[in-house]
């Protein structure tokens, strides 16, 4: 194993979004950087998984990796005054886990592990091709219509025999996120990409349909002025209260006026006024405020405000959100990429031990990791590692627990939308928002993408949702996904159908690193509002509930900042063409500029 | 420092910029030089027509070109009558040609000639083809007038039936109701389409459009190329004479004039819109209330756009 350098101005623990955002930041401005992480993966709780993969990890997950006793210090790696501090994740944020498989005829739990799974559908395939007359002829049609060497054959089979080891065979093809995002067209992050050209890995799909439930019906959400004229069932003075209303929002000095004189009401109360039609009223609500009728109006209105803003950024009518081709767990590491070509070094399956703290200090002067001491000025960590001796009453703060269901699906759950033609096509990738009944703020989540974001084989579309837990994740979710789809057994057609489901539960901690700090106090009352936690340790939380990622964004500047006050935040990295090449001074940058030759993964 | 990136500086990258014009610019001469000598020289290759491509890419504007690429291609076609098939084949490339140029600069007048031409050589065009380009091209321009006598030409020529391309303006104009030139395509296809008036198809057809003009006006109550359409319409309504359906138009705009919650630039749309639909009566079938309305409603036009006020005072004249 090679040996990694003694001494590095910040040591990052994770590979995370936030954790690799950090690190990718303090390496442009050419800061030394060690990111560690003891999975063999890049992204911690914001990876994306093949199929199989997904499967292994969170099966086993649960099980082996959160057991582990830690190792012994190595006393004489410390000097005078230090003592080590373990480092060690104190509880596994994934829980509840669990998976149900709906095609063949037979529903299974999961109660066996899934290799054997996998023999079991293998054996059940070979049975049924060799003996024709057990399950009947639809099988064969099914292994006839995926040969290539039929090109005649039916155009499109109206539901195809699917066995989940035809999923699995192309298990590469899946790409699944344990935090599935989006992105606003306009949003910060998304501004942060294209003035950093981290854009340059990046791709999008736009999502082509917002959609929500009203009475148990999924309606799509007219979001663009052409979406409403052409909106069945409005008479052209509700269409003309509509437009008003939404150009009001986009005014930002009405909208202002509108706000003041509405400041005590409700979002119900003040929609009352409009009279506009239940449906679209429903819609406007759930799927463009994204709130409920007890909502504030200003805050409504705000919300109503940037969902709109958003709208149109890419070609007329277009709608505000961005799909992330690859998915997003894809963003972690492209962001620990910028880090590595900026001199930054990546090293997976490691992880830190300890953490050596000066007593006098109260500050970590280096970490132990794999036996060796490596000294550092800043130390960055995911709150799960903060060890208990640090956490003080208001820190963390409250968890709060996501149930989340991943399903693989063979049909589109979202309307036809019109392309650009005019005609009707399966809709790519889509989003939705459900009202719960309870009221809660976040509601059901839904995201919808098909092949056309490079996230699953062509006949398939994943589909995620999420919402606060109620209780354990599929006890929450398991509903919603039979109201919207069906299992496959049911061999009906014009319904959508599940052909794998999985649920669990992310239980996040935040460490409200913002209210930590008041600006003018000395150093003692800082120390005390901080608890006990050394005064250079970092730390960020994991993925929350919302849609999109400006709040990973807002907490990784804020530990950037924290760390290098008034530098500036991953200004634009230079693209292959303004980068010279011909020196010795950078042999490790080919002619793309990203070959991650300082990438070490030592297994 | 180990792994550092070097930049160029803002130097260095003009510089680059400054060679690499210099070496297109002495590409673009001496190929414009060599197919000048050999147009001079009555060269009819298809390596020179290869030639007159390269350059047409950068710049589709250079006429000269296209019309040596006519003298090159008018040999070749008559060689190529003997044989089925051959002449269209070689037109099929012009036509990708001609679509790339198109791509690149989609006003180029002699593009556009170029590729009329070439369907009008084809035997068997592919204009359904044609057609979907078109509506290409209006999603990066819905105004572009090159592009819309086109699809005129192509209409035409294709024989493509034209309720198709009423249903294709009806598109256009949901997607923005502000696109004029959508609304003017519709006035020059509902006569081809409903030559006899009046008529029950016709009725019903004026019906719809009142329908879409009502909407669209409620949508965009200021968008003139709306209230253009609405005249239009007014016109086909009397020619017709089915009184009813203006009554229906007259009460629509009075409902948006007095229920709309409208803003001055509105107003001024919406009313002038209202006064001009109650003109259209002979004076002496006028009810006194509309008359003074009418009045009423010319001082306020006055008020909110006084600069054509010398226009609303020669339509109180009619009174």
């Amino acid at each position: 194993m090679e040996e990694l350098p003694k001494e590095f101005e910040t040591v990052v623990l994770g590979t995370g979004l936030p954790e690799s955002i950090v690190a990718a930041a303090a390496s442009r401005l050419d800061k030394s950087i060690l990111q560690l992480d003891q999975n063999t993966f890049y992204g911690r709780d914001w990876a994306g998984f093949r199929l199989k993969e997904l499967r292994e990890y969170l099966s086993t997950l649960i099980q082996n990796k959160f057991d582990a006793v830690g190792r012994a210090v190595d006393e004489n790696l410390l000097k005078d005054g230090e003592v080590a501090v373990p480092i060690r994740p104190s509880h596994c944020p994934i829980t509840n886990f669990e998976e149900k498989i709906y095609v063949k005829d037979d529903v299974s739990e999961t109660d066996i592990a899934p290799q054997s799974r996998q023999e079991r559908y293998r054996r059940s395939r070979h049975f049924s091709g060799s003996s024709v007359a057990s399950s009947g002829t639809s099988s064969t049609q099914g292994d006839e219509s995926r040969t290539p060497t039929t090109p005649e054959a039916p155009p499109v089979p109206p539901r195809k025999q699917f066995s989940f080891d035809d999923v699995l065979a192309e298990s590469k093809k899946f790409s699944l996120d344990l935090a599935p995002k989006l992105f606003w067209s306009n949003d910060k992050f998304v501004d942060l990409l294209t003035t950093s050209n981290v854009s340059r890995y990046a791709s999008f799909r736009l999502v082509n349909s917002v959609a929500t439930t009203v009475e148990g019906r999924i309606t799509s959400v007219p979001f663009s002025q052409s979406a409403i004229f052409q909106y069945e069932g409005l008479s052209p003075s509700d269409k003309r209260k509509l437009v008003k209303f939404m150009t009001m929002c986009m005014d930002p000095g009405k909208m202002q006026e509108q706000m003041q004189a509405a400041s005590q009401m409700k979002l119900g109360a003040y929609l009352d006024k409009l009279q506009l039609p239940n449906t679209l009223r429903k819609s406007l609500v759930n799927a463009v405020a994204m709130c409920t009728d007890q909502t504030s109006v200003p805050e409504a209105l705000k919300r109503i405000r940037r969902f709109l803003q958003a709208c149109g950024r890419y070609g007329a009518n277009t709608s505000p959100f961005l799909f992330p081709v690859f998915g997003s767990g894809e963003y972690p590491q492209y962001f620990a990429r910028v880090s590595a070509i900026f001199g930054g070094i990546q090293c997976l399956s490691r992880t830190v031990d300890h953490a050596v703290v000066s007593t006098s200090s109260n500050k970590v002067t280096a970490v132990i990791s794999n036996h060796e001491r490596i000294a550092c000025e800043n130390l960055v960590l995911p709150t799960e590692y903060v060890p208990d001796e640090w956490k003080s009453s208001n820190h963390p703060s409250k968890a709060r627990i996501l149930s989340r269901a991943i399903l693989i699906t063979d049909h589109s759950i979202f309307p036809r939308v019109k392309n650009d033609n005019g005609e009707k096509q399966a809709c790519d990738s889509g989003f939705m928002r459900i009202a719960r009944e309870d009221g809660d703020e976040l509601g059901v989540l839904l995201v919808e993408a098909s092949h056309t974001a490079d996230i699953c084989p062509a006949d398939y579309r994943v589909v995620y949702l999420w919402m606060n837990a109620k209780s354990s994740a599929r006890a929450d979710l398991e509903p919603y996904v039979e109201r919207l789809l069906e299992p496959f057994q049911h061999d009906r057609d014009g319904m959508p159908k599940v052909l794998w489901a999985c649920y669990h539960n992310y239980e996040r901690w935040t460490w409200a690193e913002t209210t930590e700090q008041p600006s003018a106090a000395g150093d003692a009352g800082r120390s005390a509002a901080a608890g006990k936690i050394p005064a250079n340790v970092r730390v960020v939380s994991g993925p929350s509930g919302s849609i999109d990622l400006e709040d990973v964004l807002e907490e990784s500047k804020a530990v950037f900042e924290k760390m290098y006050p008034g530098l500036p935040f991953l200004p634009r990295i230079p693209g292959p063409d303004e980068i010279v090449l011909d020196t010795s001074d950078s042999p490790s940058l080919d002619q793309s500029g990203n070959k991650e030759s300082e990438n070490i993964e030592n297994v | 420092m180990h792994g550092r990136v070097k930049e160029r500086t803002p130097e260095e990258k003009q510089e680059a910029v400054r060679k690499e014009k210099e070496r297109k610019l002495l590409g673009f001469t001496t190929l414009w030089k060599d197919i000048v000598d050999r147009r001079a020289e009555g060269d009819r290759s298809s390596e020179t027509l290869m030639k007159t491509n390269q350059l047409l890419a950068k710049c589709s504007d250079l006429y000269t070109l296209w019309n040596y690429r006519r003298e090159i291609l008018l040999a070749d076609l008559t060689d190529a009558e003997s044989e089925e098939g051959k002449r269209d084949g070689i037109l099929r490339i012009e036509l990708s040609v001609t679509e790339s140029c198109l791509a690149l600069d989609f006003k180029s007048y002699s593009t556009w000639y170029h590729r009329k031409w070439t369907l009008e050589q084809m035997q068997k065009a592919d204009w359904q083809r044609e057609l979907d380009l078109t509506s290409q091209l209006f999603r990066l321009d819905a105004r572009n007038f090159h592009c819309w006598n086109y699809r005129r030409f192509i209409v035409e020529r294709g024989h493509i039936p034209l309720s198709s391309e009423l249903a294709f303006s009806t598109k256009l104009i949901a997607d923005d109701p502000s696109n004029y030139s959508a609304w003017h395509y519709r006035t020059t296809l509902i006569p081809l389409l409903f030559p006899t008036v009046p008529s029950p198809e016709h009725q019903t057809q004026i019906r719809t459009e009142l329908a879409l003009v009502v909407t669209a006006v409620n949508v965009k109550a200021n968008d003139q190329g709306i209230w253009f359409y609405t005249q239009f319409l007014v016109e086909q309504i009397q020619k017709g004479g089915y009184t009813n359906l203006l009554d229906e138009l007259k009460e629509e705009v009075k409902k948006l004039y007095e229920e709309g919650d409208l803003t001055a630039e509105e107003s001024i749309a919406v009313l002038h819109g209202y006064v001009r639909l109650l003109l259209l009566d002979p004076i002496q079938n006028l009810k006194e209330s509309d008359k003074k309305f009418v009045d009423d409603s010319i001082d306020k036009l006055c008020s909110l756009d006084p600069l054509r006020k010398g226009y609303y005072q020669s339509l109180r004249d009619a009174l």
